[in-house]
């Protein structure tokens, strides 16, 4: 199905259900009634471009080659971003230390006993990588959006492209760790469920970098030229 | 006299240890894993060879700190008095001392993990090691425990006696035969096949 202005919402959460965070991040809120994509997003105030753009993504999972980006777009995506870090801190994250827990409790290997330490150390990275999105790089972008001239300037593309690398390395690992390597006792249902969240997370943050590489950094540079 | 008397089932256990408290601790560990059976303790090695030549035992725990400077002495008693020689580890041991010793226990393991680890056949501790051994070449296996206790490339090919280029490259296969990229998931592998021992890096 492709989502076009005039799909009706409920017709849309229905044949996919994936759109349901999404609109939960954009702040389009259920009991959708009749509302089109349309008048949903125009009744919100969401830039409508820009809910198409990330919900087709989710959807194909490659960012289409004949969107143009436009500029004016951005303070909305970076809302969007900023309220998906707000989901992953406060619902994911703690929904997948718990798992964690309750897996730990099952069984007693040493190396399992680890993957907390571990998923401790995953996560001080990902607060970090967040906390230079939101107090850095968001910042930073809409200035360059509003036109303002502005000397300060921490943001390094390099180091930021870097930051999701880790990340998405440290999640594989978990995940690998815990389909070949971790011995089973009386864990197997709680390793299972554990699993299935850390899919999601990852399909999740695979389209958050995608967003980030593909949009955000030639978008910056963009600016950057035209400012020069 | 048996070693083990078939009848009680019960075992003549020597515990070779400085510490005293290792001792009475580990004995007390011992008890709670309802092995029952004398256990004789011995705290240097000329008394860990007399006490062997008076009797024999079915199982000997025996500290790396008595076997470290004297490995020829140990490994000619482990071939003269037959019996299971096991290895009290609470450090990351040099891989020559793993290969004389029937099995290893961790000392820092949980009691309930201690008490498993006692009432175990020896095979199924060798076997994740075994495990570990037909994925990944010797080279390899060096490698990757130096590569889990910190050191750099340049150090690992240092003390390794190869290029940092060849270290590079049994990285690469690490990587590609296990799946797993980071040094701390490479970490939780090396623990989980028993190739290192827990230390304080990893509080649980």
């Amino acid at each position: 199905m492709n989502l076009i202005p005039e799909t009706k919402l409920a017709e849309a959460v229905e044949s996919l259900p994936a759109l349901l965070p999404i609109m939960e991040r954009f702040g389009l809120p259920l009991g959708v009634g009749e509302h089109t994509i349309q008048t949903m997003c125009a009744d919100k105030g969401v830039d409508i471009n820009v809910f198409l753009f990330v919900s087709n993504l989710y959807l194909s999972g490659e960012v289409s080659k004949d969107i143009r980006f436009e500029s004016v777009w951005l303070p909305c995506l970076l809302r969007y971003l900023q309220q998906s870090h707000n989901e992953y801190l406060e619902e994911r994250y703690p929904e997948i230390k718990a798992q964690i827990s309750k897996m730990q409790a099952l069984n007693e290997n040493r190396g399992v006993k680890m993957v907390g330490h571990f998923f401790e150390e995953y996560m001080k990275e990902v607060n970090e990588h967040l906390d230079y999105e939101n107090n850095t790089v968001f910042p930073y972008i809409l200035q360059l959006v509003g036109g303002q001239l502005s000397g300060q300037n921490n943001f390094s593309v390099d180091e930021y492209k870097e930051h999701h690398d880790d990340i998405e390395e440290k999640l594989a690992d978990l995940k690998n760790l815990l389909i070949r390597h971790l011995p089973v006792e009386n864990d197997g249902r709680s390793r299972r469920i554990l699993l299935e969240h850390l899919f999601k997370l990852e399909f999740d943050l695979h389209i958050h970098s995608m967003i980030e590489d593909h949009v955000l950094i030639p978008l910056v540079e963009k600016l950057e030229n035209e400012r020069n | 006299m048996n070693a083990i008397d078939m009848a009680t089932q019960s075992e003549h256990i020597l515990i070779a240890h400085p510490s005293a408290i290792v001792y009475l601790g580990f004995s007390s560990v011992i008890k709670m894993a309802n092995i029952k059976g004398e256990i004789v303790y011995a705290y240097s090695l000329s008394q860990l060879e007399s006490r062997l030549k008076m009797q024999p035992y079915s199982r000997v725990f025996i500290s790396p700190m008595l076997v470290l400077n004297a490995v020829p002495v140990v490994a000619d008693l482990v071939q003269r008095f037959h019996c299971r020689w096991v290895l009290l580890v609470s450090e990351i041991m040099p891989r020559q001392l793993n290969e004389l010793f029937h099995e290893r226990i961790f000392l820092d393991d949980s009691v309930d993990e201690l008490i498993k680890s006692l009432n175990n056949n020896p095979e199924p501790q060798q076997n994740h090691s075994e495990l570990a051994k037909q994925i990944l070449s010797d080279r390899e296996l060096d490698v990757l425990k130096l590569l889990v206790e910190g050191f750099s490339n340049k150090e690992i090919a240092d003390k390794l006696y190869i290029s940092t280029h060849t270290v590079i490259s049994h990285r690469k296969n690490i990587i590609q035969k296990t799946g797993i990229k980071s040094v701390s998931g490479l970490t939780i592998f090396a623990v989980v096949n028993k190739l290192i021992g827990v230390d304080d890096y990893f509080p649980t």
